[in-house]
Formats: structure tokens, C-alpha cells, sequence
């Protein structure tokens, strides 16, 4: 893990293309869609905070 | 188990939404997990800040996740509350409708001897604590009790020891509360006892207002009312606070102790280096998360058993058996009204017979009277043409068929009632007439009104056949009450006809009036008139008259007043007494 390197900007990039996407989901789709994307976001985002805590260290 | 039980109790309430409750459970077990992520990430945040602080990108999208995190789980957790209220306003109205339905289909019996207010009472509690159970534990308890479960799992991962010292601290609570609350429920039985007591005692006095005025008894009532409410009452109820005062102490004093302890500990492992500062920042984001669930847990905890203890008080009247209406018996396609008695016996309480031994028959078509002192069992025995009550002996037969083998139904729709004391419903008078057919036409109900004598004063009134009547009927004269049930009585078009003499309390225009309503009422029907003054039964086809629950004389007027028996003594005593009145007058 410590040998990946990771574009600056990544982390943000992440983050809004998962909240976009959510966010079309709840308004779009419809609110039980809304809730599974963000069950899915969420776990995908979770995931990154601990690898990349990670890799600060 | 029966926790278990009250559980399923709680479900059978539940069942109809089933669907809509396994999707907001859903919701809910979602809400939570986001609730719960919220401590793991400020910690994780606190520890990138103090590694890596130039990683503003990296920072910026912590910040992000943890609004979103809190965001949903507040948007989805108020949606959950919001449905779910919609759901427990539901159950609760399932519940009182049920109960009031099982309620009125309970035999008279039942009716007799149990106090409507008491009855009232718990019904409306029943459906406070069921909507109670439903809104706030069901659905805002159990998806806490479910982020505290997802934030202890969470810190085992992060740092089992702090998640140890948590766990430990939510089971000693836990214990506690479960511990001081089963006093707390027992009381609430008693508690319940008390406040139906209470309440069936004031609800018979609200319902008696007249007597009470007219007594001027308002004073007695007032103390009756204040003996019941703040001194039994007030007593079960201050041992009740005294508990719940104690549990919260209780709990109070474990929380803080238990919160130092962790934190203590989490303290200790950041001096000696084992945990980073973001872990601790985060093992005290779970106290926090855990802090007001648990708190709540004492209450809902009680909500739910006491609310339960309350539910299954009414679940008892509800388990009682409700009349056998033999849907399955005959059904007579044109009855001819005939009734026969033979050889019935009738007690309410074993070794007490009210009646015995009778035995007559009432032709199609034919006026019978039942006269007799008061408590001789009249009464009852047109009761049991009803089968509000079955005889013990003997059978009554209509056409020929034992009633028992007829469908109740049937039978009770063919029969019509006109008691003596009237009451009406507190609505229009148009509903209270069509209460006899709910099917019937204005038409039909203007009909019955005219041939009861009724529709003059009804168009007098400025808003006619929509004019509330008042509580039982409290608008109107005891003459215009009387009709109104005359004109219920004819829109039914029954076979068989029971008047509770309801001429007895009127004045002579207003008995005029009603008794040419009754004889338009009467003609072609069997009917049975429970009489109290005997000039108004001198035309009957047979007079029977009841002492000590038996025939004593069976006969027209002329026969029995020729026999100077029973009947004539009862005759001429009323009619010396109505000379009396009338060389006074």
C-alpha cells in the first residue's frame, strides 16, 4: 500500500463523483434507489479513508 | 419466554404493514450504520491533521463524507420516524376499532356487569401506549439500539480494548434498568386498575348529570370524583414516580461512572502511546453515541413493558368469547311472528331462578301484555325472545323452529324494541331513525317519521331531519324521543314487536300522539307489551301475569277481571287510584 501514490485532487474527485451520483439517484430514481446508492457511496468512500490513512503512514 | 410473547403481541398489530415496516427496518438498520460511521470519521480526520496536514484535498473530502454521512443518516432516520408514526396511528386505530367491534358483539351479559367508562378506559389507553410502543420504539429505540450495536462493531475493529470497556459499560445499564424496571411494571397494573376505577367513576357521573343536578348533589359528586383521583390515584402514582425516580438515579450514577472509567482508559493507552489521538477522539464520539440510547433505554424499556401490561388488559376482554350468532342456523324465508313458550326456566345465577316453568303461545299477529310488579321478571322474559340470554329449561319457539337453531342474526332483525327509557345517539335525527335499516332512503325515513307521528315537530325544527338530537336524545321531550324509536322501530318492518310500555311518563296530548303512532306500529305484528298501567292493554289478544317468575293468570281482560283474581286486584287498586287523581284534580 505505502508504494501507491496518489494524485492530490483524487480524494475530492472521489468524493463528488460519489455524492453526484447519489444525489441522481435519490432525486431521479427514486428514494429506495437513492438509499441503495448511498449504502454503496458510503461503503466505497469508507474504504478509501482507510486506505489512505493508510498511506499517510 | 415472555418477552417473546408481548414481541408477538406486538406483531400481531404490526402484521397488516408488514411490508412497509420491513422496509423503513430497513431504512432504519441504514440510518444507523451512517449514525455510526460519523465517530470513526472525525477520528480518522483528527489523525490525518496531525500526520499529514497539507493534504487538503484529502481533508476537504473527510469533511465531505462526514456531512454526508450525518446528512442521510438524519434525512433517512426522520423519514423512518415520520412513516412510522403514520404507521402507529394506524395499528392504534386497527386496535380500537377491533376492540370496540369484539366489545359490542359481546353477549349482554358481559354488558351488565361491567362498567362502560372502566371499558372506555382501556380501550383508550390501549391505543395511547400501542401508538406510543409503535412510534417511539419501534421505530426510533430499536435503529438506536442498532447504532450502538454497529459503533461498538466499528471500534473492535479500530481498538478492541476501548470497545470492551464500552460493551461492558452498555450491558451493566442495560442490567440495571431491566432489574429497577420490573417493580415499575407491577405497579403499572395496579397503576392501570386505578386509573379505570377512576375514570368508569367519572364517566357514570358524567353520564348521570341530571341526576346529579337534580339531587344537588354536585358537592358529593365533587369530593366522590377528588377521593377517587387524588387520593387513590395520587397514591399508586407517587409509589410509581418514587421508582421511576430511583431508576433514573440509578442510572444517572452508572453512566458517569462508567464514562470515566472508559475514558480514563482511553487516556491512559494515548499516554503510553498503543492509541493515536484520533482513536481517542473517536472512542469518546462512541460514549457520546451511546449516551442517549442508553438513557432512552430506561424509558422505552418501561414504555414497552408497562404499554404491553396495559395492551394485554385489554387483550383479556378481547379473549373473552363474543355471542355465537350461529351463522350457520336456519333461516325462516317468511316468518309469521308465532312464538311459543314451553316449559322455560331461566337464572341468571345458579339456585336464583327468574323464571320458571313458562309455558304459552302468542299467535302471529296477536298483542300480548305481561303484566306484573316490578322485578317479576318481565324483563327477562322478552330478553330471551331475543336470546340476549338462552333459557337454562324449556324451549321458545318462532313458527314452530327452536330459536337456538335460528341464525341470531335473522332473529334479531325481525324483532324490534321500544324500551321504555329512550336513547337516542348524539346525531342528526335522520340517522337515528335509519339506524333501524342502515339502507334506508330519505323516502323510507320520511315515511316512518310520518306514520310515527313525528314528521310535524321534526319540520318544525329549523334544520329538520338534520337536527342533532343531543346527548341521548337530550334535545328532545320524552314524547318526540319516543316516536323518533317508534319510527326506528317501523322502518325495520319487523315480524315480532316488544314495547317496554311506552306510554307509561307521558302527558295526555303527547300519549295521544303515541298511541296512535304505536297502534299504526302494531297492527299485523306479534307484539309483546311490557305494561305498567293496564287501561292501555284492555284491547290485548292475551294478558299473562307474572309473579315470582311464574304464570299466574293467562287470559283477555274480561276473562281475568271475571276471575277477581291477580290481575283484577292489580286493576282495581290502579283504577282507585286514578279516581283519587281525578276527584283531587
Amino acid at each position: 500500500m505505502a508504494g501507491l501514490k496518489v494524485n492530490p485532487h483524487f480524494d475530492l474527485f472521489l468524493f463528488l463523483a460519489v455524492i453526484s451520483f447519489i444525489i441522481f439517484c435519490f432525486m431521479e430514481i427514486s428514494l429506495l434507489w437513492g438509499v441503495v446508492s448511498l449504502a454503496g457511496g458510503m461503503i466505497i468512500l469508507l474504504w478509501w479513508i482507510v486506505l489512505r490513512t493508510e498511506i499517510l503512514r | 419466554m415472555e418477552i417473546l410473547n408481548e414481541a408477538k403481541l406486538l406483531w400481531k398489530y404490526l402484521k397488516k404493514y408488514k411490508r412497509e415496516v420491513q422496509r423503513l427496518a430497513v431504512f432504519a438498520m441504514l440510518a444507523s450504520v451512517l449514525g455510526a460511521l460519523v465517530p470513526f470519521i472525525y477520528g480518522r480526520l483528527i489523525d490525518v491533521i496531525s500526520l499529514q496536514p497539507q493534504s487538503f484535498s484529502f481533508i476537504l473530502a473527510l469533511l465531505g463524507v462526514w456531512t454526508l454521512a450525518s446528512v442521510s443518516s438524519a434525512f433517512i432516520s426522520r423519514t423512518v420516524g415520520f412513516r412510522g408514526s403514520a404507521i402507529g396511528i394506524k395499528a392504534s386505530n386497527d386496535l380500537t376499532c377491533n376492540a370496540v367491534s369484539h366489545i359490542i358483539n359481546l353477549p349482554l351479559s358481559f354488558h351488565n356487569e361491567k362498567k362502560t367508562g372502566e371499558i372506555f378506559a382501556r380501550i383508550q389507553r390501549a391505543d395511547r401506549y400501542l401508538f406510543q410502543i409503535i412510534d417511539d420504539i419501534v421505530f426510533w429505540f430499536l435503529p438506536h439500539l442498532a447504532s450502538i450495536l454497529f459503533g461498538i462493531v466499528i471500534l473492535f475493529f479500530v481498538e478492541w480494548r476501548l470497545a470492551i470497556g464500552i460493551v461492558f459499560m452498555v450491558l451493566g445499564y442495560f442490567a440495571i434498568t431491566i432489574y429497577k424496571t420490573k417493580p415499575l411494571v407491577e405497579k403499572q397494573s395496579e397503576l392501570n386498575k386505578a386509573y379505570e376505577f377512576a375514570f368508569g367513576n367519572l364517566y357514570d357521573a358524567l353520564s348521570n348529570v341530571r341526576v346529579i343536578k337534580s339531587c344537588a348533589a354536585e358537592g358529593f359528586q365533587t369530593v366522590k370524583t377528588e377521593r377517587d383521583f387524588k387520593k387513590k390515584l395520587a397514591k399508586v402514582f407517587k409509589n410509581f414516580v418514587g421508582l421511576w425516580y430511583s431508576l433514573h438515579l440509578w442510572q444517572d450514577i452508572f453512566y458517569a461512572l462508567a464514562f470515566v472509567v472508559v475514558f480514563g482508559g482511553a487516556i491512559l493507552l494515548l499516554s503510553r502511546g498503543v492509541i493515536s489521538s484520533g482513536k481517542l477522539i473517536m472512542s469518546l464520539g462512541y460514549l457520546g453515541l451511546v449516551r442517549l440510547p442508553l438513557k432512552a433505554f430506561g424509558f422505552h424499556w418501561k414504555a414497552f413493558r408497562t404499554g404491553i401490561t396495559t395492551i394485554k388488559r385489554l387483550e383479556e376482554v378481547l379473549a373473552s368469547d363474543t355471542e355465537d350468532f350461529n351463522e350457520e342456523g336456519k333461516i325462516i324465508k317468511n316468518p309469521q311472528g308465532e312464538i311459543e313458550f314451553r316449559n322455560v326456566s331461566f337464572s341468571y345465577k345458579k339456585g336464583k331462578p327468574v323464571l320458571k316453568n313458562i309455558s304459552f303461545v302468542a299467535p302471529a299477529g296477536t298483542k300480548i301484555a305481561l303484566v306484573g310488579g316490578s322485578g317479576e321478571g318481565k324483563t327477562t322474559l322478552v330478553d330471551l325472545i331475543s336470546l340476549y340470554f338462552k333459557p337454562n329449561k324449556g324451549k321458545i319457539l318462532l313458527d314452530g323452529i327452536d330459536i337456538r337453531d335460528l341464525n341470531l342474526r335473522f332473529l334479531r332483525k325481525i324483532i324490534a324494541y321500544v324500551p321504555q327509557e329512550i336513547s337516542l345517539f348524539n346525531d342528526t335525527v335522520k340517522n337515528n331513525i335509519r339506524y333501524g335499516k342502515p339502507d334506508a332512503t330519505d323516502q323510507e325515513i320520511i315515511w316512518a317519521a310520518k306514520a310515527a307521528n313525528a314528521h310535524q315537530f321534526i319540520e318544525s325544527f329549523p334544520q329538520k331531519y338534520d337536527t342533532l338530537v343531543g346527548e341521548r336524545g337530550i334535545k328532545l321531550s320524552t314524547g318526540q324521543k319516543q316516536r323518533i324509536a317508534i319510527a326506528r322501530a317501523l322502518i325495520r318492518n319487523p315480524k315480532i314487536l316488544i314495547l317496554d310500555e311506552a306510554t307509561a311518563s307521558l302527558d295526555s296530548e303527547s300519549e295521544k300522539l303515541v298511541q296512535q303512532a304505536l297502534d299504526r306500529l302494531i297492527k299485523g305484528r306479534t307484539t309483546f307489551i311490557v305494561a305498567h298501567r293496564l287501561s292501555t292493554i284492555r284491547n290485548a289478544d292475551k294478558i299473562l301475569v307474572i309473579q315470582k317468575g311464574r304464570i299466574v293468570e293467562e287470559g283477555t281482560h274480561r276473562e281475568l277481571i271475571k276471575k277477581k283474581g291477580v290481575y283484577w286486584k292489580f286493576y282495581s287498586l290502579q283504577f282507585r287510584l286514578k279516581t283519587i287523581e281525578i276527584t283531587t284534580k
